[in-house]
């Protein structure tokens, strides 16, 4: 769970609960081996506690020191034996300290010689197993043997230590399965005075000093979790005090700062921050206890506000508990409620969101505003894995599905409705322009997920190659409202006897729109072209996947199996299937 | 608290050992593996409970309760 302060890192306390951790009951398990010229055995135990922490059992290989070259040129090694699912790579400054002592010659290039040598890694160990790959840059050096002018000498170990950071971030740009752990920010954050504690180098080759390794870890774990549907997809705000200075009920809309010059300064910058997190794909959303009217005004009227109207999905402005509103909020959006982040400058307020959604992440705010985004960013609660063209657009899809649920309140009938929506739809097999989106909702989606297999980039790919059995669909639906893009993914097994359905996910802002009645009469129709008789279903039980248990029967398939954990099997007889009616036209 | 029972507490808790074990005299290869990996940890525990800043030679050379008790004394301030 994302944490919402960071007292809960202190490395001696998080060894001794290593100690008596037991994280047998952890739902899931993850196989991670780290790979690095210094010594890290600490990390292990301090990774074990902080995934346990997310209900995450971390079995963890560590190579031996310095081992890293040799376990990945080595095709029958340890650490592919071990099979991992993330591998992290974990070089230190001070080996690369010592490597640039040794290259006396051509040190203008010595940068691109290590980044080839990275990439090289990067590729071998892709081509070996399915891994994705934790790439970690450098701590700055702070040897200047020229002083300042260490940065008109290109060949400078300064100079060649901070190419070498943007050549690691360049590569990962080229390669899906690469994500950057970024080193350089924890230590320059944590100040390189402290960062590195040379006399533990010294004994041990430790890779920094031991308080700061909790840091290195929990990014570790925020990055891998990114990856697996963790993290805040929207941010919900209060007005008074946090955007902005001041009770606009009492003051009035002339009595509230937030220009970029005076008192409302931290607020300004905030609404900026806030506007950032919006364009990177979050949704914003205001909770507050004021008049509807006079806060709107705020967003249509005042000259220093950064926020407008647009920018907002969803409005709660009413006199309600704040809890009852974060809670509609999130059934709005279809979202849960742990990817909310809720932000309040009131003590008070944030104790009863805490208290009554436990789920929904309540940063304590420091007391002094012009704290408050520095506070945030070192929470790290906005970790993502992937950027795409959809995230760009995301909060005004979100926008657009809130005004269709206010335009749903005008109907009686809902079939009415949605014929009103005048809703368009098409299904594609897998392109190389759908594969990013479609890689992101295989690891993201959890609640409409028949099976929640976590295919990744590569596997995406060769389905779109026609290698293997598997066939890959997506289907996009548009509206009145807008476009809501690449909205749910299917995949499916040619088997011998059945056409198999290996994954089905949707995103929950199409619910109830006839989308999964179109898509499963394509599927049979899909099933009796190929000359099969049956269609045969998986429902695997998640804590997160509840409603779609009788996704299956809602289409007439018969129940023939269920395991102990839960698991259904489900047939159909396409000779069976009667095609529903959707209200639906297919796009052109 | 005297100085020797925080010490002993500390290497004892790096050690995972019960520091009933650790007598003062009593080699601490003895009692546990000193190994570099340990000598890291006793280092830095050692700064942060007493405030002070170990100097790496100095604790290379520890080989009882008592030599890390003497590092703890002569070890300058933070």
């Amino acid at each position: 769970m994302l944490s919402s302060d960071a007292s809960h890192l202190d490395y001696r306390s998080l060894l001794r609960a290593s100690k008596r951790l037991d994280a047998s009951s952890c739902p899931r398990a993850l196989r991670l081996a780290i790979l690095s010229d210094a010594a890290v055995p600490q990390l292990v135990p301090l990774l074990q506690v902080l995934f346990a922490r997310d209900a995450v059992r971390a079995e963890i290989y560590l190579a031996e020191y310095d081992s890293t070259e040799i376990e990945v040129f080595n095709p029958k090694s340890r650490l592919f034996e071990f099979d991992p699912e993330v591998v992290l790579l974990l070089p230190s400054v001070n080996a690369l300290r010592q490597r640039y002592a040794r290259e006396v010659e051509d040190r203008i290039h010595f940068a691109d010689r290590v980044a080839a040598e990275i990439g090289e890694l990067h590729d071998l160990l892709a081509s070996r197993c399915p891994a994705v790959i934790l790439q970690s840059n450098f701590a700055p050096p702070y040897e200047r043997p020229f002083g300042n002018f260490d940065q008109k000498v290109p060949e400078a170990f300064t100079s060649q230590a901070a190419r070498l950071n943007l050549e690691i971030a360049d590569q990962a740009r080229r390669r899906s399965r690469v994500l950057v752990n970024d080193v350089a920010a924890l230590a320059t954050r944590e100040g390189l005075r402290h960062w590195l504690d040379e006399r533990l180098w010294t004994l041990a080759k430790t890779f920094c000093a031991l308080e700061h390794l909790p840091l290195v870890a929990q990014n570790v774990v925020d990055i891998v979790l990114s990856q697996s549907g963790r993290g805040v997809k929207c941010v919900v705000t209060d007005l008074d005090g946090t955007l902005w200075s001041g009770v606009i009920g009492d003051d009035g809309i002339e009595g509230i700062e937030l220009d970029r010059f005076g008192h409302g300064e931290p607020h300004h910058r905030l609404q900026q921050f806030l506007l950032e997190l919006k364009r990177r794909g979050l949704i914003l959303a205001v909770c507050s206890k004021n008049e509807h009217e006079t806060a709107l005004r705020a967003f249509r009227e005042h000259p220093d506000m950064v926020l407008r109207e647009a920018d907002i999905a969803i409005f709660s402005v009413n006199w309600q508990p704040k809890p009852d509103n974060i809670r509609q909020i999130a059934e709005t959006l279809n979202i849960g409620l742990d990817s909310i982040l809720f932000l309040d400058d009131n003590p008070f307020e944030r104790e009863l969101v805490r208290e009554t959604l436990p789920d929904v992440i309540v940063p304590e705010l420091p007391e002094d505003a012009a704290d408050y985004v520095r506070f945030l960013c070192e929470l790290n609660p906005f970790e993502t894995s992937s950027f795409s063209q959809e995230d760009r657009r995301r909060s005004d899809l979100y926008r657009q599905n809130a005004s269709r649920v206010e335009a749903r309140s005008g109907f009686t009938d809902l079939s009415a409705y949605l014929e009103s929506l005048d809703m368009q739809i098409a299904m594609r097999p897998f392109d190389a322009f759908a594969i990013p989106r479609v890689a992101q909702l295989l690891q993201r989606s959890n609640q409409f997920n028949l099976t929640t297999r976590r295919h990744g980039m590569a596997e995406c790919e060769a389905i779109m190659r026609g290698q293997g059995s598997l066939l890959g669909f997506y289907l996009q639906l548009a509206d009145k409202f807008g476009d809501n893009g690449l909205i749910s993914v299917i995949i499916l097994r040619t088997a011998e006897q059945a056409l198999e359905v290996d994954t089905w996910l949707m995103s929950c802002r199409v619910l109830g729109r006839g989308v999964e009645q179109y898509a499963m009469n394509r599927v049979v129709a899909l099933a009796k072209e190929r000359g099969y008789a049956r269609v045969d279903g998986t429902y695997i039980p998640t804590p997160k996947n509840l409603m779609v248990r009788d996704f299956f029967k809602q289409f007439g398939f018969d129940r023939v199996g269920e395991t102990a954990d839960g698991r259904t099997e489900w047939r159909l007889a396409v000779s069976t299937y009667l095609p529903g009616t959707v209200p639906l036209k297919e796009m052109a | 608290m005297s100085n020797l029972d925080r010490t002993r507490n500390l290497v004892a808790e790096v050690l995972r050992v019960p520091p009933e074990r650790i007598e003062p005299e009593t080699p601490l290869n003895d009692v546990a593996q000193l190994d570099s990996l340990s000598l890291v940890e006793i280092a830095s525990a050692l700064d942060e409970e007493f405030d002070i800043r170990v100097p790496s030679d100095d604790l290379g050379t520890a080989k009882s309760l008592n030599d890390i008790l003497a590092i703890v004394e002569r070890a300058p301030a933070r």
